[in-house]
């Protein structure tokens, strides 16, 4: 007879919670569904619940029963990170895993013919506990016959006796019955109305009319309790693992010389790229893992102007890359992953009519400058609302070149250049004879000086007080000066023009 | 030395950062010859200016920055308009409420062709960062057109805050003004009154775009350049060209509009023809009084000189047209049949008497009319006006259809910063997580402050910088104007539009408008208002009184109560006052057994004695002693006998310690007057404190003790923070003698008419059904076939002796709509009587989720007695699709598990607040009785000192500021109530117990005196029993 097993990581977001906060560990802790006083408690832990903060309570009434109350966001891809790193585990255990898509934390797994291969299935669960455990996890596992019975079952296990092994399906059956409503996770509009018409559990629920059922609940309701008879028996639909894009080389002698590792990860990419167009998918990006001769591991991204399946293209820039690199040591292990998308419309216009100015060419030749000088040497400056001259823009990585749309203005401003750091200049001396001498005799001295202007603030992280100047030197250039009060010096802004 | 002409405060709501009194201070302290209040699209804090200024000599010029709408798609733009003299006031306030009121709560936007048209009597200055003078974009014919409207009265605003942008945008303005032949005018925007409160107007600015300071950038000020220049300071500023800082100063000198000119006229009713409306105020009058006072003569003659005095004052200082609209209102009142009585110092006039306007014979009390109307104050006559609260709206909108919409506007509330609102909007403008500000303002109570200790009981670290700013900007902010909401009830009407006199806005609630100024200001100012108030005690007896007519056919009214009833006196002396207005509190509830009122006087003193003033000033004591015998009756001096006889030596009303400081402490009619404001406005300025010195020492000039004085001192503090005077509890007194003789003779109509008042008073529908079966009501449930949306009486079946059977109504269940659900019903049970729950479902067509309701809260009990069988019917019928036939499908019903006792009560509780089977208590008795827990009342009849243990049902906490940390619980069971003492210590070591138990065990000591119990906790517990009783929470008063 088939055996399926149900392993459950009760309140599994609170529990990922606690895992990224050890420090939390012998506090009230809730996970909200949002980081705002009315944020609501979604799942409580022990703690919190004995100071009778509840699910579906605000985070600012949970502060009023446990002032020291801790409470965090669990995102759903934090959620989705877990379930997967759960079930890689559990894929030690079976072939045949399937996670609940309903509720996070819970997974049936294959258990049939598990038995011959470890001395017991009881043995097994416990092993599978164990590792969970070990990974930081709190877990029960039930091994029996059907889907809904070992579900039920974990249901109203504890952390003293965290695995149970059901001998047969009647009794299965029987166990099931006992479990409280309350416990599954079912909608809660279906589990509020059975707790008002007095019915407990499984077994109370299915001594109700299957129509009446249907009729005032919906087929939903229906469906759980056919599922709770044993009439609906959905089979195991384990996740289909998608093997990764990757391959790798080992090189018998460390390898140094750049021609011979572009060839190497050229036979690495045709394999990938070859799975790549199997899954009518085109590469967005390629990570090279080098493994150097005791000198650790050195990754290096490369990301094509547009996801591709041309290959020169792609170890046109690996070889970029490869020859911008300064390898300290030869490499023994190499390792190609790939990242792959649907293949963009872009794509298929290859042969249209092309515009005198090639966007496309531009993206693909910045994509080369990428590739040869790090991902941060194409950037482009983007304004931003700041009073400070430093604060005014920041720069930005330039992911794709998009045409220039030019606005008309009336009169064209003077343009400032800054220097990246403002630069330091000499104190100013109580007595000028020749003049203020602001970047020593060399400009002469300072003709007009125009200002101050002020830009104070910051006072809530580090207070700022400058006093800005325009100074038109004797040769006419005119440099933009600013005296930091706080620190008491000069210092140069930058230059206009 | 120039005048400061564009100046914000913080009226321009979460911009400015300075109060206007603070302005002015500053102005004053700099020596600046004139200073304009130039708010942000409203003159809502000129008042306040204009106060200080006169005080300190400095000229207020009135003004404001009004925001112009843009051409197409570009940005609103402004300009600051100045009252040259009252035609320009008028028409400032014009053109802002016509900005006002077309758009949403809180925006105005103008036009320019409005501005021009509006432009008499005004200055107009043009510049400024938002205005069209120095954009970019040419102003096109803005400019010509307004030179033409405003001649030589409009000036080009050259302004300078020390920004490298200025310098292009002051040459492209004084380009285009040259063009036009503006003149130029210096100034700075003024924000805040010194460069400390730069840190608040960046907060501020934050709070209105809703961003944090990190990511504020440029909307934010750059600089703390926006402060009320010194004249060394502008002129420095402008020492490139002095002229434009002594045009300041001419610009100023041409404002010569003050506020003080203000003249207002009270609305004149239509009279009939040939009176006058002194000679019609007289007839209604004179005719009220035969009404009241009966005899073919009238009045007595005592009374008929007071009358012919308070003609002749109202005469003179023309307020009669004030008196004839309270009479006009209080008729309409009557004629539709809406229950209304005056309160507050109106009650001292036997004119209000006679006109019907209040219910309180200011004779028989032996009221003082000055506290009313005097010659010397040369007030307005403040006529409070409650209305039963259900009917209020009606009244309301008779008002405005009488008055129009233009002559009537309701008064504003300024709703400022506070303790919670400082720490929630300042902590997230700094950038703190919002649960770490969630948790620092849950541990604040609403108005307290912000100390080191607190912040660090919220897990803050005063240490952290940004901690720190937190502390320091929340108590600068508190105080802080944050946005206007609406008087509960004050209108100021106007014989000319009240537009004319100030700006009239949008309030949040549609179809309603507002008024820039609150009632202080119009006190201020010397205006007339009228306070329509909603007050439920109203409702509750009109209903009660329509009962009583309908049920035992006897006509009741305020007035046919029979006075000095001795079963109600009783009753009260018991305490026994669940739903009487006024003395139905637990503190009132304390001080009845000792105070035993036997008469309508010592509930008037029963109604003012437990409040701040006489218990702050130890007065409360002493009068109880006395009272009783237990210490003569002496006076701190003899002059003060005729002011304290009335209350035995003791001081506890109002109007009596400002008599005694005319008496005792020499003050004169000006400074009784200042003593009277600056209690009124304490909480405002601290003001109260000048008096302390003044009163002691010429108290003790006089040989009057310096403990009395500082006593007296500390009530008028009491006093300032809640005020009662005498003739506010007459009013009270006669309402709460009311209602306690209805619920003395007919407890039934009292609990029908409570319940259907509700929501009001002090105590939930739960324990007032709890009260009324424990008085032997016969409360029945919600049940469709029997009970109306409101509760109402049955004779059928009820005991003779116990009155008739209250019929809880439906508007109890909680979910069910009046106008939607209730009407179904109604219709269709007027058809014919329901057969089957069935024919309930298919004639109402009430929705499934409905029908769920009324089987949970058990009013489907006659169709199927079983709850959950109900339940699971309603589940199934409401989801039937409509047919023609009455098909039901055949199935099984399941064999539900019977509610049990408890249950059922739970299920009252949760969805309809109540229990009509019985208190949460009562199944759970066995269990308390076999933990030696007694009943409460056992425990009233436990002797003082006795140690004892009780758990019961949390009603009420209390933890007055007047109680030096203690806290008030008062408990509940089947049997009565337990009032509980805790102790601050105690209090704190049980906090969450405290704070959130709604079943609370508490081991104390008895405190048993004059009748009145009370267990001092020593310590908190949660009682551990077999179910969780249901409550319908605690009324909370922190």
């Amino acid at each position: 007879m088939d055996r399926m097993a149900c392993v459950e990581l009760p309140a599994f977001p609170l529990q990922l919670l606690l895992k990224r906060h050890p420090d939390w560990a012998g506090r009230p802790v809730a996970v909200v569904d949002r980081d705002k006083p009315q944020g609501l408690v979604l799942w409580a832990n022990d703690l919190a619940r004995a100071a009778r903060i509840r699910a579906g309570m605000r985070y600012n009434t949970g502060l009023s029963l446990a002032r020291a109350l801790h409470a965090g966001e669990v995102p759903p891809a934090d959620v989705e990170q877990g379930v997967s790193a759960v079930l890689a585990r559990l894929r030690r255990f079976s072939p045949g895993v399937e996670p609940c898509r309903d509720e996070p934390g819970v997974f049936w797994l294959d258990a049939s013919g598990l038995s011959h291969l470890h001395a017991s299935l009881r043995r097994w669960a416990d092993e599978i506990a164990a590792a969970l455990r070990a990974c930081g996890f709190r877990a029960v596992v039930v091994v029996g016959f059907t889907r809904f019975g070992a579900y039920a079952i974990a249901k109203t296990l504890t952390a003293a006796e965290p695995v149970a092994v059901v001998r047969d399906p009647a009794r299965e059956r029987a166990l099931a019955g006992q479990t409280p409503l309350e416990r599954l996770g079912i909608d809660p509009a279906l589990r509020d109305a059975m707790r008002k018409l007095g019915v407990r559990t499984v077994r109370a629920f299915l001594q109700l009319p299957s129509a009446g059922v249907r009729r005032r609940f919906g087929p939903e309701a229906q469906r759980l309790q056919r599922q709770a008879a044993g009439d609906l028996q959905a089979p195991l639909q384990p996740l289909r693992v998608t093997d990764p894009l990757a391959a790798h080389h080992c090189f018998d002698a460390a390898e140094t010389d750049a021609q011979r590792l572009l060839f190497a990860v050229k036979r690495l990419l045709d394999r990938l790229l070859r799975a790549v167009a199997a899954r009518r998918e085109a590469l967005a990006g390629l990570t090279l893992h080098l493994r150097l001769d005791g000198r650790g591991l050195r990754t290096e991204q490369i990301r094509p102007a547009a996801p591709t399946l041309d290959a020169g293209q792609l170890l046109n820039l690996v070889r970029l890359r490869l020859e911008a690199l300064a390898l300290r040591a030869g490499v023994t292990e190499l390792r190609v992953t790939g990242r792959a998308v649907r293949a963009t419309a872009a794509q298929q216009g290859l042969f249209a009519e092309r515009p005198r100015r090639d966007l496309a060419a531009a993206n693909r030749a910045l994509a080369r400058i990428r590739a040869e000088f790090g991902d941060s040497a194409v950037l482009r400056a983007q304004l931003t609302a700041g009073h400070l001259p430093e604060a005014q823009f920041t720069w930005e990585p330039l992911v794709r070149m998009t045409r220039p749309a030019p606005r008309e203005i009336a009169c064209r401003p003077l343009v400032r250049r800054i220097h990246v750091q403002p630069l330091p200049l000499p104190p100013r001396p109580r007595h000028e004879p020749d003049g203020w001498l602001l970047r020593g005799g060399g400009s002469g001295p300072v003709r007009d000086l125009a200002g101050p202007y002020l830009v104070s603030g910051g006072w809530w992280r580090a207070a700022v007080h400058r006093e800005y100047y325009f100074a038109r030197m004797r040769d006419d250039d005119v440099l933009w000066i600013y005296y930091d009060r706080p620190r008491r010096r000069w210092r140069w802004q930058g230059q206009v023009q | 030395m120039h005048a400061a002409l564009w100046c914000k405060s913080n009226f321009s709501f979460l911009e400015g950062a300075s109060h206007p009194e603070e302005l002015i201070e500053r102005a004053h302290a700099l020596g600046l010859p004139a200073l304009a209040l130039t708010d942000r699209d409203g003159v809502h804090g000129v008042v306040r200016a204009h106060v200080k200024a006169q005080e300190l000599g400095v000229s207020l010029i009135v003004g404001a920055e009004v925001t112009v709408a843009g051409e197409a798609s570009a940005p609103p733009s402004t300009c600051v308009l100045l009252a040259a003299d009252r035609t320009g006031y008028a028409n400032l306030c014009r053109l802002i409420t016509a900005g006002r009121l077309r758009r949403p709560k809180g925006e105005s936007c103008v036009t320019w062709l409005e501005v021009c048209e509006r432009a008499g009597g005004l200055l107009a200055l043009w510049g400024g960062r938002r205005s069209l003078l120095v954009r970019a974009a040419e102003p096109g014919p803005v400019a010509g057109r307004l030179r033409e409207a405003f001649g030589d009265r409009l000036y080009a605003l050259v302004t300078r805050h020390r920004q490298a942008g200025e310098v292009r945008e002051e040459a492209r303005l004084r380009r285009r003004a040259e063009r036009v032949g503006l003149p130029l005018l210096a100034a700075t925007e003024v924000l805040y009154h010194t460069p400390a409160r730069r840190d608040l107007q960046d907060v501020l600015a934050c709070i209105r775009r809703g961003v944090t300071l990190a990511a504020a950038g440029r909307s934010i000020r750059p600089n703390a350049e926006h402060d009320l220049k010194a004249p060394a300071a502008l002129a420095s500023l402008f020492a490139d060209e002095p002229a434009l800082v002594e045009r300041t100063r001419e610009a100023a000198a041409r404002c010569t509009f003050s506020l003080s000119e203000i003249r207002y006229r009270y609305p004149a009713e239509r009279l009939p023809a040939g009176r006058t409306s002194s000679a019609w105020l007289r007839e209604l009058t004179l005719r009220g009084a035969r009404a009241r006072f009966g005899g073919a003569d009238g009045a007595p003659p005592a009374v008929r000189e007071q009358i012919d005095k308070e003609l002749a004052l109202i005469d003179e200082l023309d307020y009669g047209g004030y008196f004839l609209t309270m009479w006009e209102i209080v008729r309409y009142c009557r004629q539709e049949g809406i229950l209304c009585q005056g309160r507050g110092s109106a009650a001292n006039s036997v004119v209000c008497y006679c006109l019907g306007i209040t219910a309180v014979d200011p004779t028989r009390v032996e009221l003082l009319f000055e506290r009313f109307l005097s010659r010397e104050r040369r007030e307005p006559p403040d006529i409070d006006l409650d209305i039963m609260h259900a009917r209020r709206e009606e009244v309301i909108r008779h008002v405005y259809r009488k008055y129009g919409r233009d002559h009537a506007a309701m008064v504003a509330n300024v709703v400022r910063y506070r303790g919670r609102s400082a720490v929630r909007e300042v902590g997230k403008a700094l950038g703190i997580s919002a649960t770490t500000v969630g948790r620092a303002a849950r541990l604040l109570s609403h108005g307290g402050p912000l100390d080191a200790a607190g912040l660090a009981y919220a897990g803050l670290d005063p240490a952290v910088p940004l901690h720190g700013h937190l502390f320091r900007l929340c108590e600068e902010i508190r105080g802080v104007p944050r946005h206007l909401s609406i008087h509960p009830g004050g209108f100021l009407l106007g014989h000319e539009p009240v537009h004319d006199l100030v700006p009239i806005e949008n309030a949040a609630r549609p179809g309603r408008t507002v008024i820039q100024w609150d009632k202080h200001d119009l006190e201020d100012l010397g205006l007339f208002k009228v306070d329509l108030l909603g007050l439920g005690a109203l409702t509750q007896l009109d209903l009660g009184f329509r009962l009583v007519g309908k049920h035992y056919g006897r006509r009741l009214s305020l007035d046919r109560i029979p006075p000095d009833d001795p079963r109600t006196y009783d009753r009260i002396c018991r305490a026994d006052t669940v739903g009487v207005f006024q003395i139905e509190s637990r503190a009132q509830m304390a001080m009845l057994p000792r105070l035993r009122p036997r008469h309508y006087y010592d509930l008037v003193i029963e109604v003012s004695i437990v409040r701040p003033g006489p218990i702050s000033g130890g007065m409360v004591h002493p009068y109880l002693r006395r009272r009783n015998g237990e210490e003569p009756v002496v006076y701190p001096h003899a002059c003060l006998e005729p002011v304290l006889r009335k209350t035995l030596g003791v001081p506890l009303f109002q109007e009596q310690v400002m008599k005694l400081a005319v008496v005792a402490a020499d003050y004169t009619p000006g400074e009784a007057d200042q003593l009277r404001r600056d209690m009124a406005a304490w909480q405002r300025t601290g003001r109260i404190e000048r008096h302390r010195e003044r009163l002691v020492t010429r108290m003790l000039a006089k040989g009057i003790d310096r403990q009395f004085g500082e006593r007296v001192f500390e009530q008028i503090r009491g006093f300032g923070e809640y005020g009662f005077p005498e003739s506010h509890a007459a009013s009270f007194a006669l309402i709460a003698y009311a209602t306690a003789w209805l619920r003395c003779h007919y407890p039934d109509v009292f609990t029908c008419a409570l319940l259907n008042a509700q929501p009001m008073g002090f105590y939930t529908p739960a324990t007032i059904v709890d009260d009324a079966v424990r008085h032997g009501v016969e409360v029945r449930p919600v049940d469709v076939t029997a009970s109306a949306w409101d509760c109402t009486l049955e004779s059928e079946g009820a005991p003779r002796h116990a009155g008739l059977a209250v019929r809880m109504g439906l508007r109890y269940v909680k979910g069910l709509a009046g106008d939607r659900d209730w009407r179904r019903i109604a219709a269709a049970r007027a058809q014919r009587p329901f057969s089957s729950l069935a024919d309930f479902t298919r004639r109402t067509r009430l929705d499934d989720r409905i029908l769920r309701r009324l089987a949970e809260a058990g009013a489907l009990a006659s169709f199927e007695g079983r709850r959950r069988a109900a339940l699971w019917a309603a589940h199934g019928l409401g989801k039937l699709p409509e047919t023609a036939l009455p098909l039901v499908p055949r199935e099984p019903l399941p064999d539900f598990a019977p509610l049990s006792e408890s249950q059922a009560i739970d299920w009252d509780y949760r969805f309809s607040g109540h229990s009509t089977r019985g208190h949460p208590l009562a199944p759970l008795r066995a269990a308390l009785t076999a933990q030696e827990l007694p009943d409460a009342r056992t425990v009233a009849a436990l002797p003082d000192g006795r140690r004892v243990r009780y758990a019961g049902l949390v009603i009420c906490r209390q933890r007055p500021g007047t109680a030096t940390g203690m806290t008030f619980m008062t408990l509940e069971d089947e049997t009565g109530f337990v009032n509980v003492v805790i102790r601050s210590r105690v209090f704190d070591g049980h906090a969450v117990l405290a704070r959130t138990a709604p079943l609370l065990g508490v081991t104390g000591r008895m405190q048993a005196e004059s009748g009145v119990v009370h267990v001092v906790a020593d310590a908190l517990w949660a009682p551990e029993l077999p179910a969780r009783p249901p409550t319908a929470g605690s009324r909370d008063f922190h």
